[in-house]
């Protein structure tokens, strides 16, 4: 009944799977300061002090459904279904969304408290660990928009639905990091 | 692995206990009677089996011939990804120590 | 308001000191001279379709080559600069100031690394890497373009200092923390540096991505990954080091730009930043890339030696697990740059003792080429030359290398001269040998006609000579003690006439390149003399060869089968026709959305280093819909009907 229309190991998809590869690597990076760094409070607030976990498990649970959500979206497209592609999309956009404005709302609250990125090393670290997940996840927000248009306007040809694919694929491994962020900044930040 | 309606709700309820089970551990350790470095490293197993469930539930990529080379990228990249966490921890974990 | 329109920029950005000035009526004359040029021939219009908007990786290779060529220009002025400047700063102070001595030397580094060797290597690997696997282009031509433009935006971008600013970085090419952040370094010149990596190492990335997919998927059916040619399989695993270790760069440049322009505190002295961790991560991208460097030139000097010696590869197998351990190993070292930072005696022993296991598959490719040409009909071509002369100094360089893996020797030559020497060892006698022994190789593949012989050896005597003069001195002064980066130093220390040497050594290279160039003008005006009409100049052994000499845009009008590791020699030894039935031939299009894409990123590397908001946000749009509209572009290929393809095939074989 579902014929694979998509193949992971095609070369324009096994290709910007290597580019994800290369992102894991980046946040690898943020994820070793994060780690090295989050002692380094400076005397300033610590992750204790300023973590509210069920924000942070808000975030999870919202991210987390938008990622199945989007496997919805992706089964409507190998069954030919636009408009419920469209649908389940919409959903995840709103979701993801919502997961932005968690985040931003958290960041402010930091701000206001005096806890920025100038503070010390640790709260540099978190921001551009927690933020430049953020900026990755606007981003996907922007491609899954530019993708819905896709859908509307054009015929779900092979071409097509790799072009959706990739986008869905960025938004899955979205996912995929954030369980790291969860466990390591609010997870090991908290307990340690 | 064709893309099933069964794959994802497994993949999803899956993802939903582990995380819930994470957030319980961090929340309330003394509840399961862990002291800090095993609640470190249960937390963490629950997120590397969720990233497992992830990849074979949500991403689709698991032991089909087809996926040799995707797998086969995403294990050296792990394996670049552990070496960069290890050893940028125990480096500079010596380093802290020595030149404090 | 002020602010706002112009940011960090004033008028003291206006060049207003000798080299400053200099540099930009330089550049101006230049750009001013090929303008005219391209208007009196009337070839704008040829540059744009035929070349600037081509997505054909022989284009691209040679536009490549061109790139690292003038950039190599200006990388060996720096280097003039600073042998001058050693030479006669004996209880002087020199012709230059410490601040701009330190400015060269880290600009030196920066272009040699970046924009000379990789581009180089990267023109080499698009010339040639699609010819020996069978493919028809790179699996991504459209990125293969976008990733060259961006290379050129980061050189431009590096150099747009003399123009707009005054001030490089001062801190050495890695421009190390905490002495890159504000607190010492407050003028843009970090800023240009960080944002010039950040263009090129992007440009990298995706050709490495792209070589990466291309040789892994795009390979002629039955060639597996053990029928390769030695230069794919160095060519495959310098890509893996690309994308494992590209990013850390990016992440780590990407840290100290957040320190400088937001406060940040990752490596800044106070607010508990870790510089030691800048160290730690600049390093772990830093051995990768100097392996990047170098392997690549051990896949063509295997080539040259097999081809030369009429022989095959010693120990095929035994080469590819060679490189493949170099690879892995490579990115298990890095601490040996820093062994006296002061992790403990547990860390630096870990990481000294995996450093000397990579003599064990630099040593078996060695024995490997040496058994290659042993009872070989020995063709002492002018690529040979350049293999011998690498031979010599990799041993040397090797050596040196080794001395240092051992931690307590380190200590003694860290950041001497004798480190200077060893890595300029490896870098000229392994990267740059190998690219120039490289070019000549394949030089008549790619343009129909070989290179002036006797020119070329010339020249490789006066660069080994000239090699020999200008570094052995410097291993000596390390030995006596004397630190890189010295600006000036007292006479009585003794080292003035080794320094003197040195530059003498270099002005022997300078004849090399002066050699070199006269070679290219001279091969050019002689061509019709030295035309390869068989394609197969050298007797060659791999696929590449059984194209035509310049091979059709489409490379191969019908792509062979695939049954041995040397396909090309089996082939002729079977004795073998042209396939005259064609097929229809999917093609891609020009496109100048890589230029476009490009011109974009270089205004945001601008706006950023100069902090002017609206310049970022202008092309940061433009990149996004540059990008938006490719998305929806559907039609960037185009078939060429298989009557097209044999007019074409027809053409070559009556003229």
């Amino acid at each position: 009944m579902d014929k694979p229309m998509i193949n992971v190991s095609d070369t324009k998809i096994f290709g910007f799977w290597v580019y994800l590869m290369t992102d894991l690597i980046i946040f690898a990076v943020l994820f070793a300061c994060f780690i090295v760094l989050h002692g380094n409070t400076f005397n300033g607030p610590t992750a204790k002090e300023l973590f509210h976990l069920p924000t942070a498990l808000a975030e999870t649970l919202f991210l987390l459904t938008s990622s199945f959500t989007c496997s919805l979206g992706m089964l409507a497209i190998s069954r030919q279904q636009k408009k419920w592609a469209i649908v389940w999309f919409i959903v995840t956009f709103l979701l993801g969304a919502a997961f932005l404005y968690i985040e931003i709302s958290e960041f402010s609250e930091f701000l206001a408290k005096g806890a920025s990125w100038k503070r010390s090393a640790f709260l540099s670290s978190f921001f551009t660990l927690v933020g430049t997940h953020g900026l990755h996840i606007s981003i996907g927000l922007l491609w899954m928009v530019v993708m819905m248009f896709r859908i509307a306007l054009r015929p779900l040809t092979e071409h097509s639905v790799s072009r959706i694919f990739r986008m869905a694929l960025f938004w899955h491994f979205l996912d995929f990091v954030w369980i790291f962020i969860f466990t390591t900044v609010y997870g090991i930040g908290y307990l340690l | 692995m064709h893309y099933k309606l069964s794959l994802s709700i497994t993949g999803f309820v899956t993802s939903l206990l582990l995380t819930l089970a994470a957030y319980f551990i961090i929340v309330r350790p003394e509840f399961f009677h862990f002291d800090i470095k095993i609640a470190i490293i249960a937390i963490f197993s629950l997120a590397l089996a969720q990233s497992l469930v992830q990849l074979i539930f949500f991403i689709n990529v698991w032991k089909e011939k087809r996926h040799f080379w995707n797998l086969g990228v995403f294990i050296s990249t792990a394996s670049i990804i552990f070496i960069i966490v290890f050893f940028s921890i125990w480096i500079i974990d010596h380093l802290n120590y020595n030149m404090r | 308001m002020r602010d706002f329109f112009f940011g960090k920029l004033t008028w003291d950005a206006v060049p207003h000191v000798w080299y400053t000035i200099g540099g930009t009526v330089f550049i101006i004359l230049a750009a001013i001279a090929i303008g005219i040029y391209l208007t009196l021939t009337k070839r704008w219009g040829w540059l744009w379709n035929e070349w600037l908007t081509s997505t054909d990786p022989k284009k691209i290779g040679t536009m490549y080559m061109v790139f690292a060529s003038l950039m190599f220009f200006r990388g060996m002025l720096d280097a003039g600069m600073v042998w001058l400047q050693q030479a006669i700063a004996a209880d002087s102070q020199g012709y230059l100031t410490a601040d701009h001595f330190q400015q060269i030397f880290t600009s030196h580094g920066d272009i040699m690394v970046f924009f000379v060797t990789m581009s180089f290597f990267f023109g080499l690997m698009n010339w040639i890497v699609p010819l020996q696997i069978g493919a028809r282009d790179l699996a991504f031509p459209f990125l293969n373009s976008l990733g060259f433009w961006l290379t050129v935006s980061g050189g431009l971008l590096i150099n747009l200092f003399f123009v707009i600013g005054g001030d490089f970085a001062n801190t050495g090419w890695l421009a190390i923390a905490p002495f890159s952040e504000l607190e010492f370094n407050p003028s843009v010149g970090v800023d240009y540096l960080i944002w010039s990596l950040q263009l090129s190492g992007a440009g990298s990335l995706l050709a490495g991505i792209n070589f990466l997919v291309t040789i892994i998927k795009k390979r002629a059916p039955g060639m597996t990954l053990m029928k390769m040619p030695l230069f794919t399989w160095n060519s495959l695993c310098a890509m893996v080091l690309i994308i494992s270790a590209f990013p850390v760069l990016t992440a780590t440049t990407l840290l100290l730009w957040l320190d400088r322009a937001f406060e940040m505190h990752f490596f800044t002295i106070g607010y508990a930043g870790n510089q030691m961790m800048y160290w730690n991560l600049i390093w772990m991208w830093g051995h990768p890339e100097v392996y990047i460097l170098v392997i690549p030139a051990f896949g063509m000097f295997s080539e040259i030696v097999s081809t030369f010696s009429q022989k095959k590869t010693s120990g095929y197998v035994s080469m590819v697990w060679a490189a493949l351990t170099i690879t892995t190993l490579s990115f298990l070292v890095w601490l040996h740059h820093f062994f006296v930072m002061g992790a403990g005696p547990n860390v630096n022993s870990f990481f000294g003792i995996v450093t000397m296991l990579i003599a064990i598959p630099a040593g078996v490719q060695v024995f490997n080429w040496i058994f290659t040409m042993y009872k070989g009909k020995i063709n002492l071509a002018s690529p040979m030359y350049w293999f011998i002369g690498f031979l010599v100094l990799f041993m040397i360089g090797g050596m040196a290398g080794i001395f240092m893996a051992s931690p307590p020797a380190d200590f003694q030559v860290h950041n001497s001269l004798f480190l200077v020497a060893h890595f300029h060892t490896m870098i000229v006698g392994v990267a740059l040998f190998g690219i120039f022994a490289g070019i000549t190789f394949w030089f008549p593949k790619i343009f129909g006609f070989k290179l002036n012989e006797r020119l070329d050896k010339q020249a490789f005597w006066f660069w080994f000579a000239g090699f020999f003069v200008a570094f052995m001195p410097l291993y000596l002064l390390g030995f006596m003690g004397a630190p890189r980066r010295i600006d000036h130093y007292a006479a009585a220390t003794g080292w003035q006439p080794l320094y003197i040497t040195a530059l003498a050594g270099f002005c022997f290279i300078l004849c090399g390149i002066a050699t070199q160039v006269y070679l290219v003008i001279e091969s050019i005006k002689n061509r019709k003399q030295n035309l390869d009409t068989t394609g197969d100049p050298w007797n060659g052994r791999t696929l590449e060869w059984a194209t035509h000499s310049p091979p059709p845009f489409y490379n191969f009008a019908t792509v062979p089968y695939i049954t041995s590791h040397e396909v090309f020699w089996d082939m002729k030894k079977k004795g073998w026709e042209r396939e005259k039935k064609y097929e229809d031939i999917e093609c891609f299009k020009n496109t100048g959305m890589g230029i476009y894409i490009s011109i974009f990123a270089f205004l945001l590397g601008f706006g950023i280093v100069w902090q002017i908001i609206w310049l970022i946000v202008l092309s940061l749009v433009g990149v996004i819909a540059c990008i938006i509209r490719l998305s929806f572009d559907d039609e960037m290929e185009y078939v060429l009907p298989a009557e097209e393809v044999a007019k074409i095939e027809e053409a070559y074989h009556r003229g």
